[in-house]
């Protein structure tokens, strides 16, 4: 896990554990926020999946795991695919951090590292377990009994779909998200302790 | 991770075994979906048809073991109970004889505490497994999205049979990585 993150060209220190959680929750609240503010919208219908589109750029910037950028190192613990092109207009735009390609092995996770991917995956297994039985209990109990569920302002498949939609995003940012939240205060880079 | 217990009086130390149980568990899981979508797009859904869903989603996973004591693999998480092991004392005590008053004891399974190379076995599957449930949910996602947009009707009566699908792959998929890829118990410890 780094210790850093870049982002509009400034270096933030994210090594206290406090940050981390600031950073989880704020990036939560968000998606939340634009979740409710889509079924404002238009019901989910055709902006439901801006909301998995924020989950791939929460992780893409912030959280990581999935490409070389962000605080988790790369689950895959492949080094990133180089290419020859510029890079892209978005990492430029944020000025956010990006290694290199084949410089230095700064994807790679140790053992301990892969240990704690591993634990975290099952931690997140479990929880996912769990809310995919409760959602599918809600939906067999709506099937079978509709007047129960009529306080609820959806129609069952807009509800299905906004359950599959969050479903969906903590699939994307769990293990990440538990990383983050439970790895305790790091050493900070050589920078932010001279600062300290 | 394989438990030495037998379960039903199969006893799962070989490899091939395992791979047999797995693709019959699989092959029940289709079959048992396809007849669920049939069933509720014919009649609906009925209070039998909720708790059988319900009783199979719980239990079905469970006879390979992992989520509960007494399948074919260690429970993952310190679950003692094991309905189902193969425990003659207790089936005498059950049909034949008197009731012993540690029947309850009996019906904890024994030697199952992972130890470090199993904890570090099943945090790895779960990798594995969290990353193909992860496709799958998105692929759901997108015939859900599909679905409403050629065909919004049919959605009401699908949408549970896909949490349905979720659930179980969710709670069966690591089991059967590990029963597919384990060796054969002595050829391991050989």
């Amino acid at each position: 896990m780094r210790a850093e993150l870049v982002l509009m060209g400034k270096r933030i220190d994210m090594a206290p554990r406090g940050r981390r959680r600031a950073l989880v929750i704020v990036i939560y609240a968000a998606i939340a926020a634009l979740m409710t503010a889509m079924w404002f919208l238009d019901h989910w219908r055709s902006t439901g999946t801006y909301v998995l589109w924020a989950a791939f750029l929460a992780c893409y910037i912030f959280l990581g795991g999935m490409r070389n950028s962000g605080l988790v190192k790369p689950f895959s613990n492949k080094p990133p695919k180089t290419y020859d092109g510029p890079p892209p207009f978005l990492l430029l735009q944020l000025r956010t951090y990006l290694p290199i390609p084949g410089e230095g092995s700064d994807y790679l996770n140790d053992e301990r590292e892969l240990n704690q991917r591993g634990y975290a995956h099952y931690k997140a297994y479990q929880v996912l377990g769990l809310a995919v039985v409760v959602i599918l209990s809600v939906a067999l109990f709506r099937m079978h009994n509709p007047e129960w569920f009529q306080w609820i302002p959806m129609t069952p498949d807009t509800l299905y779909y906004g359950l599959l939609l969050a479903t969906l995003v903590l699939f994307f940012t769990l293990p990440q998200v538990i990383l983050l939240w439970t790895e305790p205060d790091m050493e900070p880079t050589v920078e932010f302790a001279e600062e300290r | 991770m394989i438990s030495s217990t037998r379960l039903l009086g199969i006893s799962f130390e070989r490899r091939r075994t395992r791979r047999w149980a797995v693709a019959l568990y699989w092959f029940w899981v289709l079959v048992f979906s396809g007849l669920f979508l049939r069933h509720q797009a014919r009649e609906g859904l009925g209070s039998v048809d909720l708790m059988l869903l319900v009783f199979s989603v719980v239990n079905l996973s469970a006879l390979l073991g992992g989520v509960r004591s007494g399948g074919p693999v260690k429970p993952f998480h310190g679950i003692h109970w094991a309905p189902l092991a193969d425990d003659s004392d207790r089936l005498q005590s059950l049909f034949r004889g008197p009731r012993s008053l540690s029947i309850a004891g009996n019906m904890m399974a024994p030697e199952i505490d992972l130890d470090e190379r199993d904890a570090a076995l099943r945090d790895r599957i779960h990798f594995v497994a969290y990353t193909l449930c992860r496709w799958l949910a998105l692929l759901l996602f997108g015939i859900y999205a599909a679905l409403s947009i050629f065909n919004a009707g049919w959605l009401v009566r699908v949408s549970p049979l896909f949490f349905f699908l979720l659930a179980l792959t969710l709670w069966s998929l690591p089991q059967s990585i590990i029963l597919w890829n384990e060796p054969d118990v002595v050829e391991a410890e050989a």
